[in-house]
């Protein structure tokens, strides 16, 4: 049986996306002939030629700039940054150029923003980042973030095929860790829809709402605690925006107690956001208080005890959850 | 590019027309009627009629400048532009972008954003998309000489020349007393130098002067439709007086039409420097315009002002209720 990685995944979508609709384009640093920094684009020059596999120079704006106006015009344009951190470079681009296109002159931008984002590989501060907050907040923007092998192929294919501008996270360290064989693959939707969660273990106790590679750590912990009696629920969001608010609250309306993980960091992150959703619609559901789990307000460290203690673990919502289990 | 008299006159015409629609817009501002700020300069006529007389349909066009003659050659309606700097614009703004970002891709403008330079690699990415698809289109971005400090500018040209892409910037260099820009803030003041380190043709123009900024445009455009690659133009304005509208008062050129009338001036300077009054002067010894012919399209444009704020006064506003609509696509 042969297995396929997330990377492998991520690269047959765009794959079988190109052949199936010539407008599909792919531009980024090192993504024609040194086939991209991770690989991921490892003979798609080959394929399709120099016309639709672009080496851009080191230019970030620039190029997010060349994917607008070639979606414009037409194509629909798959922008590679070599670490998701560099996406700061492209932040004027894809915050007043791309996310307010339509709102403001009807125009539609529908192109894929990808690259490997998040830690845990020992790479410091600036190939570690986990930008989608910057994102989340600006309007006009969808953003994803694909745990599992699955995920990673359907919610590439939806995003190349969506109308508007996507943000798709890829995270680096599952990269080559998360696999599924082919036959499994085969059995699952090709089109994973943006903006659906998913539960990916039905408990009673508490729900962990994730996403990314916490997903796994989530499921680290929801074993530990089975064997306490404390029974975990978990959601994979999947996506971010538009986010699965439904499939949330029906969640904690049925267990009680939320507590959401990730591995971004804490003050305007994304738990804030969805603690707010469940504290203004789902208060009386209640009965303790909201708990965050996620890395602390500090730059991604290069040391690998700093790096290990910024990272959330398995024990750390072991913790969390042994006090909210008590309420 | 061989024009008659009659499209001498239009371009007459559309050069009045900006200037006018300009100054009705001034006028409401200082009457309080319209309190966005304005953006506003003069001297720009021949750059920006000039510069999009040259473009076909299929060709595209971008500008971070004020850019009414520009829009009004593209076939926005003076009406249109009146009612999107009101809030009152109807689709594809719908009241939400404002006159100076306007886009309608339908009519090949493309919507800048607030700063100097953001849509060149836009620009850029039309022209490349254009040449891999085989497409006889170019793509056209006006800048401020502002904009050659960004980032946004460097990453857009030089992008375009890596790609020999079809697209044609024109830079308009301001009279340089009391502001910053290129001779302030850069060591390179001439743009052929910069065009140099990008392997790029650089081409001047006189920026006052509608005929030459058309033949050297149309050069540009050409050398990018027969795959010779991007053309930096550097377009000097000779004067130029900006309008912001956070002034208390409507500064001249824009406070008095009557400065349109080129008799009132005897200093050939001040005419050299005046785009409207030295094509006027020139169609004038040409015998190409006639006094009434010159009366009658001003009197044209005057018309076409007034029809446009009738029009603007008596279209709605914007509906609340659509404040979040059209954020994504919807499937209908």
């Amino acid at each position: 049986m042969t297995e396929v990685t997330y990377l492998e995944a991520i690269r047959q979508a765009m794959w079988e996306e190109m052949e199936r609709d010539p407008r599909v384009i792919l531009l980024g640093e090192d993504v024609g002939l040194y086939g991209g920094a991770f690989k991921v684009t490892a003979g798609f020059l080959e394929k399709f030629g120099k016309d639709r596999i672009i080496d851009t120079p080191i230019s970030e704006e620039g190029y997010t700039g060349v994917a607008i106006g070639a979606a414009f015009n037409g194509l629909r344009p798959i922008v590679e940054f070599q670490f998701i951190d560099f996406i700061a470079n492209a932040f004027n681009m894809i915050t007043n150029f791309a996310a307010k296109s339509r709102y403001r002159w009807g125009a539609g931008v529908p192109i894929v923003m990808r690259g490997p984002s998040g830690g845990g590989v020992r790479a410091g501060p600036f190939h570690s980042q986990n930008p989608e907050m910057h994102f989340v907040h600006t309007p006009g923007i969808k953003v994803v973030a694909p745990a599992t092998v699955a995920d990673a192929r359907g919610l590439m294919k939806a995003a190349i095929r969506d109308e508007d501008p996507v943000l798709y996270l890829e995270h680096k360290k599952l990269y080559r860790h998360v696999k599924a064989s082919s036959a499994d693959l085969e059995s699952q939707e090709d089109v994973v829809p943006i903006g659906k969660a998913i539960v990916r273990r039905v408990g009673e106790d508490i729900v962990v709402v994730t996403y990314s590679a916490m997903l796994y750590v989530a499921l680290e912990a929801a074993e530990i605690l089975a064997k306490e009696g404390i029974e975990l629920e978990v959601i994979d969001l999947r996506s971010l925006v538009p986010l699965d608010k439904e499939l949330i609250l029906a969640s904690v309306r049925r267990v009680n107690k939320v507590m959401i993980l990730h591995e971004d960091t804490r003050t305007g992150g994304m738990a804030g956001e969805i603690a707010a959703i469940v504290a203004e619609e789902a208060f009386d559901d209640l009965d303790g208080p909201i708990v965050r789990v996620t890395a602390p307000d500090t730059p991604v460290p290069y040391a690998a005890a700093l790096e290990d203690a910024f990272i959330p673990r398995a024990e750390d919502v072991v913790r969390a959850a042994r006090r909210l289990a008590a309420y | 590019m061989s024009l008659g008299k009659r499209q001498l006159h239009e371009l007459l015409f559309y050069m009045i027309l900006t200037r006018k629609l300009e100054e009705s817009l001034a006028r409401l501002h200082r009457d309080e009627r319209l309190s966005s700020p304005l953006g506003l300069r003069s001297g720009l006529e021949a750059v920006s009629v000039g510069a999009a007389f040259v473009p076909t349909p299929k060709d595209v066009l971008a500008s971070s400048l004020p850019t009414t003659g520009a829009l009004l050659l593209r076939g926005v309606k003076p009406a249109e532009i009146v009612l999107e700097f009101l809030g009152k614009g109807a689709e594809p703004s719908a009241g939400r972008s404002g006159i100076r970002h306007f886009g309608d891709l339908g009519r090949g403008i493309v919507a800048t954003t607030g700063h100097a330079a953001t849509h060149v690699s836009v620009m850029a990415g039309m022209a490349f998309s254009a040449q891999v698809q085989r497409q006889d289109r170019v793509a056209l971005a006006l800048v401020s000489d502002e904009a050659v400090a960004t980032g946004d500018f460097h990453e857009g040209v030089n992008f375009a020349a890596v790609r020999k892409a079809p697209l044609v910037v024109v830079v308009v260099r301001f009279p340089s007393a009391g502001r910053t820009g290129p001779l302030a803030g850069s060591e390179v003041s001439q743009l052929y130098e910069r065009a140099r380190g990008y392997g790029l043709t650089s081409l001047p123009v006189d920026g006052s002067d509608l005929l030459q900024v058309v033949q050297v445009v149309e050069t540009a455009m050409d050398r990018a439709k027969t795959g010779e690659g991007p053309t930096l133009i550097e377009a000097p304005l000779r004067s130029s007086t900006r309008y912001f509208g956070n002034d208390d008062a409507v500064p001249a050129p824009f406070g008095e039409a009557a400065r349109l009338d080129p008799t009132r001036s005897e200093n050939e300077t001040d005419v050299d420097a005046n785009p409207i009054w030295r094509f006027e002067r020139f169609l004038l010894q040409q015998d190409w315009l006639s006094e009434a012919e010159r009366t009658g399209l001003s009197a044209r444009a005057d018309e076409a002002v007034s029809d446009a704020l009738r029009a603007a006064d008596a279209a709605p506003s914007p509906s609340a209720l659509a404040l979040e609509d059209r954020l994504f696509h919807q499937v209908s």
